[in-house]
């Protein structure tokens, strides 16, 4: 049975993959997180297994658990990412969790925060052509004793082709719900681990213009939506408000636009690098 | 009716504007400095003709925008679900 080791977070996971198949997609997906053996735990704290049941579908335990039956590749990605995601959740609370892309310039992190379906993905995707360095297109965890952002660099996930100048290489990882990128085939290398923050960038995706706008936000209104895209805002005092705002304070905050991703890239880096 | 604000609410002010969490409504609000600045006053004892006034002052506004301009913002206080139940004082 092949067995995967992956170290997030400090946290060390395993998941023995019955099938060849279920080894071969979470590898590619996963494949920026691959902990050297001799670096893994004898009892690692979040142990998966991925087997198939009697009609084909994908039977994911986590432990003794059993997650929701998968009867695509692209639902066993779905909901092996979604409990991993809780489980880290629960054994680093004291990061801030962050639904939010992740990337680097010149030493530093920029935030795409978003809802789901917002451009998160695909602004990343075509950011990485434009000198950023990639380190996440959907969780950011930060520490807020130092300020640092960590990675979490999985496949880049794109709900669907991106636009010209910006095509996807051969190898992409195609299932039934997405289109997953790994991170050797990405145009850029990954980004060092972990990394000060320098900007926030709120998008909001606006298929009805013709060209994308940016805007200063204020630390009151960024507070605000920053905190609408926390994981486990619960998890910190003050149920997690503060944190929000210890964030944003002493970053630079804009909100977003997007429209052409060509456009919505270079105004991007015209604002932060000009 | 002099309105106050819902005592429930985590309330941070930075640069002059308010965050507010409601965790019950499962909501968060950012307020404009002018909206910030009238909720701030929304202690139960202050009616809402002399926010207005605070408001005309400050704001250098006619008094008549000024008591528009509250009375809209506590209607859309109070269709949030922002406000503390309001009672009737005496004489009101």
């Amino acid at each position: 049975v092949p067995l995967l080791r992956f170290l997030l977070f400090g946290q060390h996971v395993t998941v023995a993959c019955e099938t060849g198949d279920s080894a071969a997609v979470l590898g590619t997906l996963y494949g920026a997180f691959v902990s050297p053996e001799e670096q893994a735990p004898i009892q690692p704290p979040l142990a998966y297994t991925v087997g198939r049941g009697p009609t084909g579908e994908f039977l994911i335990r986590r432990g003794a658990e059993g997650l929701p039956p998968a009867d695509s590749t692209g639902m066993l990605l779905f909901h092996f990412e979604q409990d991993l995601v809780v489980e880290l959740q629960k054994r680093r609370s004291d990061l801030y969790f962050l639904h939010s892309a992740v990337l680097e310039r010149e030493g530093h992190a920029l935030l795409l925060v978003a809802e789901s379906g917002g451009g998160k993905s695909t602004t990343t995707w075509g950011l990485l052509h434009h000198g950023f360095r990639y380190a996440s297109d959907e969780l950011a965890p930060i520490d807020l004793t130092t300020g640092l952002v960590h990675a979490f660099p999985h496949a880049l996930c794109l709900k669907a082709d991106p636009p010209a100048p910006y095509p996807l290489p051969a190898g992409v990882l195609r299932t039934s719900r997405s289109w997953h990128v790994p991170v050797g085939l990405l145009p850029s290398a990954l980004a060092p681990n972990p990394l000060p923050l320098d900007a926030i960038v709120f998008l909001r995706y606006r298929p009805d213009i013709d060209r994308p706008g940016i805007r200063r936000m204020g630390a009151a209104e960024s507070t605000a939506r920053l905190y609408t895209q926390a994981l486990n805002p619960l998890a910190h005092p003050a149920d997690g408000i503060d944190a929000a705002l210890q964030i944003v304070r002493g970053v630079r905050c804009y909100g977003l636009e997007t429209a052409d991703l060509d456009a919505t890239c270079g105004l991007v880096v015209r604002t932060l690098f000009s | 009716m002099h309105p106050r604000v819902r005592p429930d609410l985590m309330v941070r002010t930075v640069d002059g504007e308010a965050v507010l969490l409601d965790r019950s409504g499962g909501r968060v609000h950012q307020l404009n400095g002018t909206a910030s600045f009238v909720w701030s006053r929304l202690d139960g004892r202050t009616s809402p003709h002399d926010v207005a006034a605070a408001v005309a002052e400050v704001f250098d506004v006619a008094p008549e925008t000024a008591i528009r301009d509250v009375n809209a913002l506590l209607d859309q206080f109070r269709t949030l679900n922002l406000l503390a139940l309001e009672v009737p004082r005496r004489g009101e």
